[in-house]
């Protein structure tokens, strides 16, 4: 083989080679940036184990009875003789888009250019 | 030229190079070849680490999904006490390090001192001394995250719910008996690191699968209300011991279930065995009148016996072969109805042999005593009630009010729930449903009936006597505005050196609520309340407080779902709007 055959062989060598470890260097690279961002998820579920742990022990009837009793010890759950029922006027109910009269329309490129508002575009569509 | 001037010298250089590159390729040989596979290990073991992932221990809830029992991750601190000595400051470090944990210096530096490369110092940290000795940066002092199991209501339900260990293990309650399915199964993964054993990635990871939840029968709130009522009564009349179980007499569904004296589940360490002790349904006592209840069933339902029948009550005393038999208060004519409403012991007895043994015993058998209920708990007592065979010429005196026979609360409950649904026995159960981590049912356990005992009118007419003892009996102080109440009162006298002792009591009550259409079954049972002992007036009470406060509590639900439905009919979609 000439020097010059060998030249170009060591050459291409040596650039795989570099290439490899540089690809393996990314690779390591990405994976402690990887791991950094794990523990970061790590951090953060554990905040969110505290936080849940602290709402629960708040929310826990033991917790919430305490507090309301230590208020007012005759705290009682509402009966239903206390319940006020009000018939209130059945509600307004709006027509439905089938039942609205058609938008009317100016013509093709009027409507291309104007805005509707949401409900008068399904209108439209329909 | 120099090679020709001197030739040996190249030669002997030659040669020793030579030797090099052959001892090099040989050892490479010997390396690549014999030595392979050891020197791989040693690699692997120093870059590749196995890890265990431990799972998620599922969630204890009660029915409404609250949860009575969560996992949550904690740190544990540990020392590398090889590191740790060639540290300059290490006295330093362990005195701090003794001040954060509020430890002895002397036994933290006795723990640090040993050869070894790790040692726990404390498993499961609070946060904040976790987070005060990670802002030290202390050298040799590491962390190892875990899994803490916590019970946010500490105290409530402790002997039903139970508590697992620092590895996570069931020690006691239902932590115990599920444990198979709480605990789940560990994963595990291969991770490999760096020369600084800093993790890099991780292969051949096997997931962990989460542990199954439980859904209880339980009621918070429900629980609450009846803790609250036992504990101030339990203070109150400084009793030995206390139950209540509260129960949903058409399904056999717990609702509540507590003991005194009781412990925090954070804090097991701290409790004896006694306070440990599931009494209602670990303990068996002489439940004295509430019994009754059994009697009067089967002679109602036999036939034996019309509630308007007179009885005439000896005047308070009556012979039962060489025993005589008093009642609290002589009477002399009274009706059946107002025999149970004033718990004659002579005028029951009477009712009893008419019915006969056989039949008393028959009916005891078909409420359960004696033998199991079947609920989903481990040790369970059954009891005791004597076959008709072993009776004395007394027991006929005893049995039919109550001694001679020993229940559990649970017993007693579950057998007033039977007359409160209609003569039919449901089986007692606290589990309601076993689910995955994704909330598919794994397992359900429905109402299951286990007995038809009476037919519906008996229940209806037992009812009926039921609401006289509350009404104008022994249980007055059960009595609830707006709402009927069905019960009996027991008193009933421990034996104490193998006699009754006129110093010693079990006050028991027990009842169901309302008493057309039922929603609660209740049982109150205090142990050696002094001084006031009777059940109407130490256990009635409580009874009274829970049941009250529990049927308003579960009337808002329902008006709650009520209005919800209404959220969601269909005139209350979402409207369109312009």
């Amino acid at each position: 083989m000439s020097l010059g055959s060998t030249f170009k062989v060591m050459v291409f060598a040596t650039a795989t080679a570099l290439i490899y470890t540089h690809m393996q260097m990314q690779i390591v690279e990405f994976s402690y940036k990887s791991k950094e961002k794990q523990r970061r998820i790590h951090e953060l579920q554990d905040s969110n184990g505290i936080l849940t742990h602290q709402i629960l022990v708040l929310k826990s009837a033991k917790h919430l009875g305490e507090q309301l009793l230590n208020k007012d010890d005759a705290l009682q759950f509402i009966g239903r003789d206390r319940v006020m029922t009000i018939n209130a006027p059945a509600p307004k109910i709006p027509a439905r888009p089938s039942q609205r009269p058609k938008i009317t329309t100016q013509g093709p490129l009027w409507n291309w250019l104007s805005f509707l508002s949401i409900p008068e575009a399904r209108a439209f569509d329909n | 030229m120099y090679l020709r001037k001197y030739p040996s010298r190249f030669a002997a250089v030659f040669i020793f190079i030579l030797a090099g590159f052959c001892y090099s390729a040989a050892f490479l040989f010997y390396i690549q070849i014999f030595r392979s596979s050891y020197l791989s290990h040693l690699a692997q073991r120093q870059h590749e680490h196995l890890k265990s992932i431990d799972p998620k221990r599922g969630t204890i809830y009660d029915r409404n999904l609250r949860p009575l029992a969560i996992n949550l991750p904690v740190y544990s601190v540990y020392a590398n006490p090889r590191m740790l000595a060639k540290v300059h400051n290490s006295d330093e470090i362990i005195a701090e390090l003794a001040g954060i944990l509020r430890m002895n210096e002397g036994q933290l530096r006795a723990k640090v001192s040993k050869d070894k490369f790790f040692v726990w110092i404390t498993r499961m940290l609070p946060q904040a001394t976790y987070e005060a000795i990670k802002a030290k940066h202390f050298p040799g002092i590491g962390f190892v995250k875990e899994s803490k199991r916590f019970y946010p209501n500490k105290y409530l339900a402790a002997h039903l719910v139970g508590f697992a260990g620092i590895d996570n293990t069931g020690l006691d309650g239902l932590e115990r008996d599920y444990d198979k399915y709480l605990k789940g199964q560990k994963g595990s993964s291969i991770t490999l690191r760096d020369a600084r054993q800093r993790e890099l990635m991780e292969r051949d990871y096997q997931p962990p699968v989460d542990g199954f939840d439980l859904v209880l029968t339980i009621d918070e709130t429900i629980q609450y209300l009846a803790e609250q009522a036992l504990d101030k009564m339990y203070h109150k009349y400084n009793a030995k011991g206390g139950s209540i179980i509260v129960m949903d007499p058409k399904t056999g569904e717990i609702l509540a279930f507590a003991n005194r004296p009781t412990y925090d589940l954070e804090q097991p360490g701290k409790s004896t065995p006694e306070d440990r002790t599931n009494r209602a349904i670990v303990f068996t006592y002489e439940p004295g009148s509430v019994f009754k209840i059994v009697t009067a069933a089967g002679a109602l339902q036999e036939k034996v016996v019309k509630e308007s029948d007179v009885i005439y009550c000896e005047r308070g005393a009556y012979k039962v072969a060489n025993h005589i038999l008093h009642d609290h208060e002589p009477s002399g004519n009274l009706t059946f109805k107002e025999v149970i409403e004033q718990s004659s012991n002579i005028g029951t007895v009477k009712v009893a042999q008419r019915l006969g043994a056989d039949r008393v015993y028959s009916y005891a058998h078909r409420f359960r005593f004696g033998i199991k209920t079947g609920i989903d708990l481990p040790g369970e007592a059954r009891g005791y009630l004597k076959s008709v065979k072993s009776w004395s010429k007394t027991s006929i005196g005893a049995v039919p009010i109550g001694q001679e026979v020993t229940v559990t609360a649970l017993q007693l409950v579950a057998a007033m729930s039977a007359i409160a649904n209609n003569g039919v026995y449901m089986r007692p159960f606290v589990v309601k449903s076993i689910k995955d981590s994704h909330g598919q049912v794994i397992n359900e356990h429905k109402p299951l009936i286990l007995d038809k005992i009476m037919t519906e009118e008996t229940a209806k007419r037992l009812h009926a006597i039921l609401q006289g003892v509350v009404d104008n009996g022994t249980a007055k102080k059960a009595q609830i505005p707006g709402v009927t109440v069905a019960g009996k009162t027991g008193t009933a006298q421990k034996v104490v050196g193998g006699t009754y002792s006129h110093a010693h009591f079990y006050a028991t009550f027990v009842g169901f609520a309302p008493v057309v259409n039922p929603r609660l079954a209740c049982v109150v049972v205090f142990d050696e309340p002094h001084p006031v002992y009777y059940g109407g007036l130490v256990s009635a009470p409580v009874f009274k407080e829970v049941v009250e406060n529990s049927l308003r509590y579960l009337n808002s639900q329902d008006t709650k779902e009520i209005s919800n439905m209404d959220d969601n009919s269909p005139e209350n979609e979402p409207q369109y709007k312009d």
